[in-house]
């Protein structure tokens, strides 16, 4: 059996080139998700 | 199709053939061709990745589905950034870390043989099956609608798939995918901007989103709780995040572009990248669909999309019958188009109570086109019992043909056949890696040099190609092309997927209880499909749910057995 939860631990180990941290880049994607579900809705509402 | 036509069709389609056969055709070594050196860029990622994911089938079947059914089928794709997300934190690393080649190498890393054999022989089976229905939905739309000799069309499509792809492995695929991509977007955005010209002329965007709106077409969330509901907000982000865990994670068709990174951080971009834009993209392509509805509703539409059928009904004896109710589905047509701009000068002059009363006249007047639609199917089928009568694949390129401008139509086929190729690329590729790696090379010939591997791999590509094009030949209709794909997937995602998280998570778990509880949940899987109503996005939950849960279970079962003995 190979040793995942040290890789995991590890998963941060190079940072992304923006946001700082990759948590921030993840926050920013379901954010993304969060508006355009937000804008799809709304989009719908208005024209209803 | 004008000459014109042919000449940018042939032009495009060719020069992404000779340049993907051409740019890798040194491909020297098994590693370049199953994972490209690991070299590619994070967008080089994300594009294979989306090209890889956007079939003909999305680009032909779903404007037809927002047709019919309006934009809630974007909701199928709320869980696919989630998936991308649980995806860079979980697989990437795991996979990265250990120097896979193929998802299913890590199973045996992680269990034992046997559940490295059953995750690839559930994807082999899959996947196959898929690939031939890449070429099959398009080759049998293009037949229907411009006459082309579908076995013919099935034949070319592969055979110029399996040329580059044999040829450059990976590295092929990545460069096609670059050039792909980018014809489908221009396709995609050139046909939108001609439809909105093509509307009447005092009908502006706004106007047509009202139109759209006001006919429920626009119904892109719902958040209603209701199981036997196809697509809503919930069955999206739930069972659609497990679909696309499953997909993404564990079936090797993509997993081998993000293996293709240079680092991890290149592949998670790549993830990520799509994670923002497969959603909006689906937005407008169902978008494009709802606008190709209002496009109808000020040019009568075909009472049915689909001409081979149409002229079958016409020229048999229920021809007088069909024709009648043609002539009121025409007549019910005019008189709402006149509403229709009694609506939008409503709208303009922001006169409420006219909106109202205009809008519940025209919704009145496409039920009842609706229920002669549906008398007409009724007529086809009565006319012959084996006719297809969902026409909701013919309706966009029905449009393509018959309204777009010479040049565009060659270049929305063009669109078409390299969202085609492009998926049938990766299929391919991905399927010949995994019949070398995890079988060829695994329990057949362990120790042989690079080159040997290599001559495999090219022979398993051309082997696979062969496959998926007699599959295309003799696969049957199989109601909306799209759903059939998915559905085909999500029986088999839900149990790769729990095998895959039970690795992942439960560490304490070993081998035999995963596999037991895999085939348990494929035969539970199996039962839901065949003899249940429930929803095919929820088979990726419940398959996943009862090989972790079982697993678990099993596993502690075991070891107090163990301990009692």
């Amino acid at each position: 059996m190979n040793n995942e939860s040290d890789v995991i631990k590890h998963k941060e180990e190079s940072p992304p080139p923006f946001l700082g941290t990759w948590k921030n880049v993840y926050s920013l994607v379901l954010i993304n998700l969060a508006v355009l579900v937000l804008l799809f809705y709304l989009f719908a509402k208005v024209f209803e | 199709m004008t000459t014109l036509d042919w000449v940018v069709l042939c032009g495009f389609i060719g020069f992404v053939v000779f340049y993907g056969t051409w740019k890798s055709r040194n491909t020297g070594d098994v590693d370049t061709y199953i994972r490209a050196g690991k070299t590619s860029q994070w967008w080089l990622v994300a594009l294979s990745i989306m090209a890889t994911q956007a079939s003909a089938i999305t680009f032909l079947s779903t404007p037809g589905q927002a047709y019919v059914d309006g934009m809630r089928f974007v909701q199928f794709y709320l869980g696919l950034p989630i998936a991308m997300i649980i995806l860079c934190v979980t697989a990437i690393p795991i996979y990265n870390k250990l120097n896979v080649y193929t998802a299913y190498e890590y199973l045996e890393k992680r269990f034992d043989l046997k559940n490295r054999i059953l995750g690839s022989t559930l994807f082999l089976t899959q996947r196959g099956l898929a690939a031939g229905f890449t070429i099959y939905a398009p080759a049998l739309i293009l037949s229907v609608i411009l006459g082309w000799e579908m076995n013919i069309t099935i034949i070319i499509m592969g055979a110029m798939v399996i040329l580059y792809t044999t040829v450059g492995g990976t590295v092929a695929v990545n460069k096609t995918h670059f050039l792909q991509i980018i014809i489908i977007t221009v396709g995609m955005f050139s046909a939108f901007f001609v439809l909105m010209t093509l509307m009447p002329k005092d009908v502006t965007f706004i106007d047509a989103a009202y139109v759209a709106g006001k006919m429920g077409k626009l119904n892109a969330i719902d958040f209603t709780f209701d199981l036997s509901n196809r697509y809503t907000f919930w069955s999206g982000i739930i069972g659609g995040t497990f679909l696309m865990l499953s997909y993404f994670g564990t079936d090797q068709s993509q997993v081998q572009r993000y293996l293709a990174g240079s680092s991890v951080t290149q592949s998670r971009l790549g993830l990520l990248t799509n994670g923002i834009v497969k959603v909006p993209m689906q937005f407008i392509i169902l978008f494009i669909g709802a606008m190709v509805f209002v496009f109808y509703q000020f040019v009568t539409p075909p009472l049915f999309f689909n001409p081979v059928e149409e002229a079958k009904v016409k020229s048999g004896s229920y021809k007088t019958e069909y024709e009648m109710i043609e002539k009121n589905y025409k007549t019910i047509h005019s008189n709402k188009q006149l509403e229709l701009k009694k609506l939008i000068s409503s709208i303009d002059r922001g006169d409420e109570y006219q909106i109202n009363k205009q809008t519940n006249k025209i919704v009145e007047s496409q039920k009842e086109a609706d229920k002669l639609k549906l008398k007409a199917t009724e007529v086809i089928k009565k006319s012959d019992p084996s006719a297809d009568t969902n026409d909701t694949n013919y309706i966009f390129l029905s449009f393509i043909i018959n309204f777009l401008p010479v040049g565009f139509v060659g270049l929305l086929i063009a669109a078409i056949l390299s969202a085609s190729m492009s998926s049938t690329s990766a299929e391919l590729n991905a399927l010949a890696s995994t019949t070398v790696i995890d079988f060829y090379k695994r329990l057949y010939k362990k120790n042989a040099d690079d080159n040997h591997y290599l001559k495999i791999s090219k022979l398993a590509t051309i082997f696979w190609g062969a496959y998926a094009i007699l599959f295309a030949i003799l696969a049957k209709e199989l109601g909306s092309l799209v759903e059939a794909v998915n559905i085909l997937g999500s029986l088999v995602y839900g149990t790769i997927l729990g095998i895959f998280l039970t690795a992942f998570y439960l560490k304490k778990v070993t081998g035999t209880p995963t596999f037991v509880s895999a085939i348990i949940a494929e035969v539970l899987v199996l039962y839901c499909y065949f003899f249940t109503k429930i929803p095919f996005l929820w088979y990726n939950l419940i398959g996943c749910l009862v090989v972790v849960i079982g697993a678990f279970l099993i596993n502690k079962m075991m070891m107090i057995y163990a301990k009692v003995k």
